[in-house]
């Protein structure tokens, strides 16, 4: 490595061969970063965790991270997750209920985060790292928000600043619109304490920002709105298709979590058909049901639903990220499914938005997205989220997916194009540079 | 034909492991349920599934000489006498005795519940180990899929079985999933 090239540390829990939502970003980042220059080096979580508690991972993901950037992979204890007896230490073994209380004790007391002793890990590596070759800033992907007090207490221990990116909210539940937790709980303290010390906190929405800089406004001037993002190593929305001449595909590409409204989705989707609207229209889901390994079952049992690969409502199963064209060449109207409120925005909707067909929304309305999809030609939405709006809506796409001339359709497209992952990291790695710039 | 042992010490417990017991039992396997029942904190109405084949160390644990002592000389010697005590005597002195009878019981519970249980559910899970460890050859362990160890009474039973049968699989997971009929691929 050059001497003059900044390091970046980058603490991202989640990061490929993982294929959890947040990855796509944490990947994307240390792309640029190293694109930008940057020496990058990222702690992860073991690949225990990958394979035996998320059980998700993809390996093409793992791949397609630049040679250049060093991945490491601090240790964890798994004490929340092991159900395996040979793998108790003996005091577990043989005072279980001791074992557990100090595991509480810990919980309380070090950080409310089960992760934490991948977030002590992290900093004992950090530290011996910088040691040995000086780090110039600490970027830290949360969740788990362990790594927000890892990149804290490495600028303790260090001198060096550190950025906060908040992939997800901490202390604000996003689907319920709310405090995540009650008054006294150690993350308020921890929040404030990262946050007073962060030279930039990032979010992925404006909405997120706002609510973020009225509860702390002493670091609102340190807040900057990093979006999501397409990957276009990942997708060429030229090769996504032209429209077919046959039945109507209608697609939702995505994890299906219990957040969404999919009973809607599927219920409108059937009374459009039903109504004589694109009757021969097909419903096609692609990707995980969940994030985690045992998500499919209660996922199959909660959504209600069937999925048999046959019939109007297909379940296509997993596709990856790098084969997520495919599905996309299938399609002939995007069906765009979230859950939550104003403050979740999906990552998949850039994606969408970059193919140029037409979107049809199905979520409550005043979802983050919306601000970005208002100027897209090809976005149509029901008024309220119900089977006969959806139905209307969905009538309405599919009509458009018919008769949309390629005018229409490159100019969405070219919307689109605007949303990649480096056009929205640019702003954070310019960030980055002032903050590291000092050092050298 | 697979089998699995289920290990419970903790009555609290028993709807699950009879849902797991009939999910595994629908789905062909053969279980056998190593409880407590019958011992402490173990009361009427927690019977276990009747397809499960039942291996109990409740009894014995009853026979523990710190229990027995305690269940003698604290809940069951002092009752015992006091109530014998008032049908034998006349007058005020059996009708004395009688109140004692009822003031024991009512002192018997909160002794159980206030000192008893706190001290000794923290040794418990030890004491059943070693109980349940003379119970190896019934509960056929040779032929075993898993054993699936169900509350942390069980724990330290589990962990002397897992260390001393290393290719035994012996696990926390309760999960009724795995007898689930397989889903349709995409």
């Amino acid at each position: 490595m050059s001497a003059d090239r900044p390091r970046l540390l980058y603490l991202a829990f989640y990061f490929p061969p993982s294929r959890a939502s947040g990855v796509y970003r944490a990947r994307a980042t240390a792309d640029h970063f190293a694109a930008a220059g940057w020496d990058v080096t990222v702690m992860r979580a073991p690949d225990r965790f990958y394979d035996e508690v998320t059980g998700s991972t993809d390996p093409a993901l793992a791949d397609g991270v630049d040679p250049a950037v060093t991945v490491l992979a601090p240790g964890m204890d798994f004490f929340a997750w092991e159900t395996d007896l040979a793998r108790y230490g003996r005091l577990r073994g043989n005072a279980p209920a001791t074992a557990r209380r100090l595991h509480e004790w810990k919980l309380r007391r070090v950080f409310p985060e089960v992760y934490h002793s991948w977030a002590s890990r992290a900093v004992a590596l950090a530290r011996r790292l910088h040691r040995r070759e000086p780090f110039d800033l600490v970027l830290a992907t949360g969740n788990p928000f362990a790594s927000f007090a890892a990149a804290w207490a490495i600028s303790r221990l260090t001198g060096l600043p550190y950025i906060m990116d908040y992939r997800d909210s901490w202390t604000l539940d996003l689907f319920a619109n709310a405090d995540a937790y009650p008054p006294g709980h150690p993350a308020w303290k921890w929040e404030r304490r990262v946050m007073a010390r962060a030279g930039a906190a990032v979010f992925v929405n404006d909405a997120l920002r706002d609510w973020h800089a009225e509860r702390y406004p002493a670091a609102a001037e340190r807040m900057m709105t990093v979006p999501n993002g397409w990957d276009p190593d990942c997708l060429d929305p030229l090769a996504a298709g032209a429209p077919g001449t046959g039945p109507l595909s209608y697609a939702y590409v995505g994890t299906l979590t219990v957040n969404q409204p999919v009973r809607c989705m599927v219920d409108g989707f059937r009374a459009m058909t039903a109504a004589g609207d694109h009757p021969d229209a097909t419903l096609d889901l692609w990707g995980h049901l969940g994030f985690f390994t045992h998500s499919p079952a209660r996922l199959r049992a909660d959504f209600g639903l069937e999925f048999d690969g046959e019939g109007d409502v297909r379940y296509r199963g997993p596709v990856s990220k790098t084969a997520v064209g495919e599905a996309y060449a299938e399609a002939d109207v995007l069906v765009f499914l979230a859950g939550g409120s104003k403050y979740v925005t999906s990552g998949k909707i850039f994606e969408y938005m970059a193919v140029g067909k037409p979107i049809v929304s199905v979520h409550e309305p005043g979802s983050a997205a919306e601000p970005m999809l208002r100027d897209y030609p090809l976005w149509f939405r029901p008024k309220r989220l119900d089977a006969e709006e959806v139905a209307r809506a969905m009538a309405e796409a599919g009509d458009a997916a018919r008769s949309a001339d390629e005018e229409t359709r490159g100019a969405a497209r070219s919307y689109g194009a605007a949303f990649t992952r480096d056009a929205a990291l640019r702003p954070l790695q310019e960030r980055a540079r002032e903050l590291a710039g000092g050092r050298r | 034909m697979s089998r699995v042992v289920v290990v419970v010490f903790n009555a609290g417990q028993v709807r699950k492991v009879n849902a797991y017991v009939e999910a595994a039992v629908g789905a062909g396997a053969e279980v056998t349920v190593l409880s407590a029942s019958g011992g402490q904190g173990w009361g009427p109405g927690r019977d276990l599934h009747p397809a499960a084949r039942a291996v109990t160390v409740g009894p014995a644990e009853h026979r523990q000489p710190l229990v027995w002592l305690y269940l003698a000389f604290v809940e069951k010697g002092p009752g015992v006498l006091l109530r014998r005590a008032a049908g034998r005597l006349p007058g005020p002195a059996g009708r004395a005795c009688g109140k004692g009878a009822a003031l024991h019981a009512k002192a018997a519970r909160t002794i159980r519940r206030r000192l008893f249980w706190p001290a000794y559910k923290v040794v418990r899970g030890q004491a059943l180990r070693r109980l349940a460890l003379r119970r190896l050859g019934d509960l056929g362990l040779d032929g075993a899929e898993r054993v699936v160890v169900v509350d942390e009474a069980a724990v330290p039973f589990g962990w002397a079985l897992a260390r001393r049968r290393p290719g035994l699989d012996v696990t926390r997971r309760l999960d009724r999933t795995l007898y689930d009929p397989p889903a349709p691929a995409p």
